[in-house]
């Protein structure tokens, strides 16, 4: 679908009047097109007043069901967003806790699989650890930029994973976390999107790995990174299927 | 900012002498941090409208009642992701709780396909008038019902079968026995032109 036609579809997709195909790749141009996510927020307030004028006064039972269930339910922790690892200005938006807490458990982790390795004197436990230094290489060398940013991002097929990236070292890396197993014959795909020009690919991945580690360069100007799920090899077309699992949005 | 995006100014009838208390807003900060009696006060300022939407799409009583429930504990499980990009609170469970019923009306109408023309029939002349009977005292009803009459016949059936019925563009076409296409672009003309009747901006 064209571009302009796309752009028809911001109605349609506000009031859930999309088929789910049309649904996926409408919400895949929503992550390239901030007019078209300022429309549809601006539908979706419109509809919700045609929503409202219905109001009606739901019965008391129906309450104490909601309050019961709702104390029986766990609450889901902050998504953190992205951040500089420099001071923070104030944002009136993200809980800065949240940003802390999430920069500590990625540094832990990395320190811990570096530095905790290296404390075992046992020679093979030491090439081991020299083994897991090398694949962790990349992510103390981010992590030391100046210019440190770091996302997590949920996955639509659950799980997701962690980015980090530095502008000044052109890197970036993403460490995948609870990606669910891929069927057989079929990979996720890392991409790099730019405002108005195609997709970049930016490695391959495979579900079912804690921790296991991608490395992309060529940042400049990239707007998103997403993931795909594409057949084994990576995408034949070199462009995302419709199999978008994943889109972060990278800082400007 | 308009006033949807602000439930102090939008919930009560002007004149009415409601006293302002916190907005949904801020009810929701505090309900991201576990607060239990925020979450009964956001309950009471969003139940009301969210089973109205949700029982004009679902229609059966006990179903709506279900789908109520299942959005309102999603707003208390999710509290922590919300953000004003996604506009007033209203605005996030009002679209919560349309995806959520609209769900539920496809998974159900998809086994029985052959009862769908049928359905498709008798929802043809109704939506516009039940909206105006609905339509009561209240000043928001009102302000929506003039709103509706702006839009042209086309654009009001079409973003009312679809919005009140859960249908897609398609469904929507097949009714009206109008092309894909011009359905697609009266949605969002019809849309527009109601935004824009009512005051919205994000």
């Amino acid at each position: 679908m064209t571009m302009p036609e796309m752009h028809t579809l911001t109605g349609a997709y506000a009031i859930d009047a999309l088929s789910e195909v049309e649904r996926a790749q409408f919400q895949r141009h929503l992550g390239e097109c901030a007019s078209c996510a300022q429309e549809v927020l601006e539908l979706q307030m419109t509809a919700t007043r045609l929503g409202a004028a219905l109001a009606e006064d739901p019965p008391a039972e129906l309450k104490r069901r909601v309050l019961a269930e709702a104390m029986a339910t766990r609450q889901q922790p902050p998504k953190t967003r992205f951040e500089t690892g420099e001071r923070v200005k104030n944002r009136r938006r993200a809980p800065r806790w949240a940003i802390g807490a999430a920069a500590a458990a990625i540094l832990g982790l990395a320190g811990s699989a570096v530095l905790g390795g290296i404390a075992y004197d046992n020679h093979t436990q030491l090439t081991a650890a020299r083994e897991q230094a090398a694949r962790y290489a990349p992510v103390t060398d981010v992590l030391s930029a100046a210019d440190l940013r770091t996302g997590h991002g949920e996955a639509s097929v659950g799980g997701g994973g962690t980015v980090m990236m530095s502008r000044s070292k052109d890197k970036l890396v993403f460490m995948a976390a609870r990606l669910p197993e891929n069927e057989p014959g079929r990979t996720y795909q890392a991409w790099l999107m730019f405002p108005g020009a195609a997709p970049k690919p930016a490695g391959l991945l495979s579900g079912g790995q804690d921790g296991a580690l991608l490395v992309a360069d060529g940042l400049a100007g990239a707007e998103n990174f997403a993931l795909s799920v594409e057949q084994a090899g990576g995408s034949p077309t070199g462009t995302p299927s419709k199999d978008v699992v994943m889109v972060l949005s990278m800082p400007t | 900012m308009d006033e949807s995006a602000s439930p102090r100014r939008m919930a009560p009838v002007p004149g009415d002498g409601e006293p302002a208390g916190p907005t949904a807003e801020d009810l929701l900060v505090l309900v991201a941090k576990g607060d239990e009696r925020a979450f009964d006060a956001l309950y009471d300022q969003l139940a009301g409208p969210v089973l109205g939407l949700v029982r004009r799409v679902l229609r059966d009583s006990a179903q709506s009642e279900e789908v109520t429930q299942e959005v309102m504990v999603e707003l208390w499980r999710t509290a922590t992701r919300y953000s004003p990009e996604r506009g007033s609170a209203l605005n996030w469970a009002m679209t919560l709780a349309h995806r959520r019923a609209v769900d539920r009306v496809r998974s159900a109408r998809a086994s029985s396909e052959r009862e769908l023309k049928a359905t498709f029939e008798a929802a043809r002349a109704r939506p516009f008038d039940e909206v105006a009977e609905a339509v009561a005292a209240r000043w928001e009803r009102s302000q929506v019902r003039r709103c509706l009459t702006s839009l042209t016949e086309l654009q009001r059936e079409s973003v009312l079968l679809a919005y009140y019925q859960g249908y897609t563009y398609r469904e929507v076409s097949e009714v009206l026995r109008t092309p894909h296409g011009t359905i697609k672009t009266r949605l969002r003309d019809g849309l527009i032109r109601l935004r824009d009747c009512l005051g919205v901006t994000a």
